[in-house]
């Protein structure tokens, strides 16, 4: 016989999205970079070491770390790191 | 067929295994979602299946009613448990809550589900003797729905978007009443500001339970103190980077505190006060050299001091005190939380 069932998967999006994506042709040393650290141990020191690394190779490098890695930036924060920055690298997951 | 139905092609006898092969399931069998069932328990809040109830982490899926209630469904709920359903997992996505977070840490951390109120008698949730399970099928499938919301909607899978490195039995259900009428202080939704009438849902970012066995005393300090040494542990988030926890005081040391006048505010402050770990601890007993440095210490915590002692929480209101468990047992329960903002409290509403 054949059960006919409700998905509970809920309904996602069409699998578009809308972003203002990098260039692929875009120089490296042009671009602004933003490190978002969490807040977790590790990330101090990994974006110390990411900041040194990307220094001579790119535009500028910004940093900023949220109050506690249990909550959201805030969106003052995002907004500028928006405004600011052309590619954001955050983290770290422990 | 509507785009949100599912065929599959069963015997009588196999319908269960069947089931499984779909991959919407926690482990446990669940319940066919039948479109009948389904309508019960959409009819039971008055909304339409379509209707977008929100976003959920980190797949960031719509949750329609339908969805939600076929996971309802699934779990053994009846429909009469679904606005209850619905307003937890409406907290659990309010962005103070960090769902993402929850959902994708590395963790063990899951929502707990704590009810007050006339709800708890309405639809039989268990506030006393064996309050965090096994059963009843109120509160288990209350927690139950909850979750498979969560990895059917959300997205979040072990080993997959569920980064969890241990799991936690919790993960399958973690839903409680309190038992507000033997507890010496007013209801936890009253103390945060509802009405005693109402109907509450509080989800709150938790670990599994740590018992607390204290069978000798009837001191107020003796029974805290045991308390507050298992609040001190290293081996909880807490300890690192503060947030809140949840207190279950057990109904017999709850009497004992109550008996002696104490109020929910000096209990809070006594732990406050207690559940602290020490310079020595963190160094791990090795001393000369300070083995670990957090940032996040602000300056009034005297990182020079062998003998400053470092609080679990930032302040006694981050202690959340209920009362909950069987009439026989001297024991407590201390819920480590996760994060900063580890609490979310909603009015559970039956006219929708």
């Amino acid at each position: 016989m054949q059960l006919e069932l409700v998905s509970p998967m809920g309904k996602s999006d069409d699998g578009k999205v809308q972003a203002n994506l990098l260039s692929v042709d875009a120089e490296m040393k042009d671009l602004t970079v933003h490190l978002l650290d969490n807040g977790k141990w590790n990330a101090n020191h990994l974006f110390s070491s990411l900041e040194t690394a990307l220094q001579d190779r790119v535009r500028h490098v910004s940093r900023s770390k949220k109050a506690h890695y249990s909550v959201n930036a805030d969106t003052a924060t995002i907004q500028e790191i928006a405004r600011s920055s052309d590619f954001v690298v955050t983290g770290v997951g422990d | 067929m509507a785009n949100d139905l599912v065929a599959l092609n069963v015997t009588e006898v196999s319908w269960a295994e069947e089931l499984y092969s779909l991959g919407w399931d926690d482990g446990l069998p669940v319940i066919p979602p039948t479109p009948d069932t389904v309508e019960k328990f959409c009819s039971a809040v008055g909304l339409s299946g379509e209707l977008g109830l929100f976003r959920m982490p980190p797949s960031n899926r719509l949750a329609t009613v339908r969805a939600v209630a076929a996971n309802s469904v699934m779990a053994g709920a009846k429909p009469e448990y679904f606005p209850t359903i619905l307003a937890a997992l409406s907290a659990i996505t309010e962005p103070e809550f960090n769902l993402h977070a929850v959902q994708c840490s590395t963790h063990v951390v899951t929502p707990l589900i704590i009810l007050n109120g006339p709800i708890r008698h309405h639809i039989e949730i268990n506030c006393a003797a064996g309050v965090f399970g096994p059963g009843p099928r109120s509160n288990v499938t209350i927690g139950r729905s909850v979750r498979l919301a969560m990895m059917n909607i959300g997205g979040a899978r072990p080993g997959e978007l569920d980064r969890s490195t241990l799991g936690n039995p919790a993960k399958i259900s973690y839903c409680i009443g309190e038992r507000e009428e033997v507890s010496p202080w007013s209801p936890l939704h009253v103390a945060m500001g509802f009405k005693p009438q109402d109907s509450v849902v509080t989800v709150f970012q938790a670990e599994a339970p740590h018992s607390v066995t204290n069978h000798l005393s009837s001191d107020p300090y003796e029974i805290l103190s045991s308390i507050a040494s298992t609040m001190s542990s290293m081996g909880h988030n807490n300890a690192w980077l503060m947030g809140k926890m949840v207190v279950v005081v057990g109904p017999e040391h709850a009497i004992s505190l109550g008996d002696a006048g104490w109020a929910r505010s000096d209990v809070q402050r006594y732990l406050y006060q207690r559940a602290r770990i020490s310079m020595s601890e963190f160094q791990f007993g090795r001393l000369g050299k300070e083995r670990f440095y957090n940032r996040h210490w602000p300056v009034w915590f005297d990182r020079g001091s062998a003998e400053e002692r470092w609080p679990v929480v930032e302040s006694p209101d981050d202690i959340i005190v209920m009362v909950a468990g069987g009439d026989e047992g001297r024991f407590s329960a201390v819920i480590p939380g996760w994060g900063l903002r580890a609490v979310v409290s909603k009015v559970i509403s039956a006219d929708r």
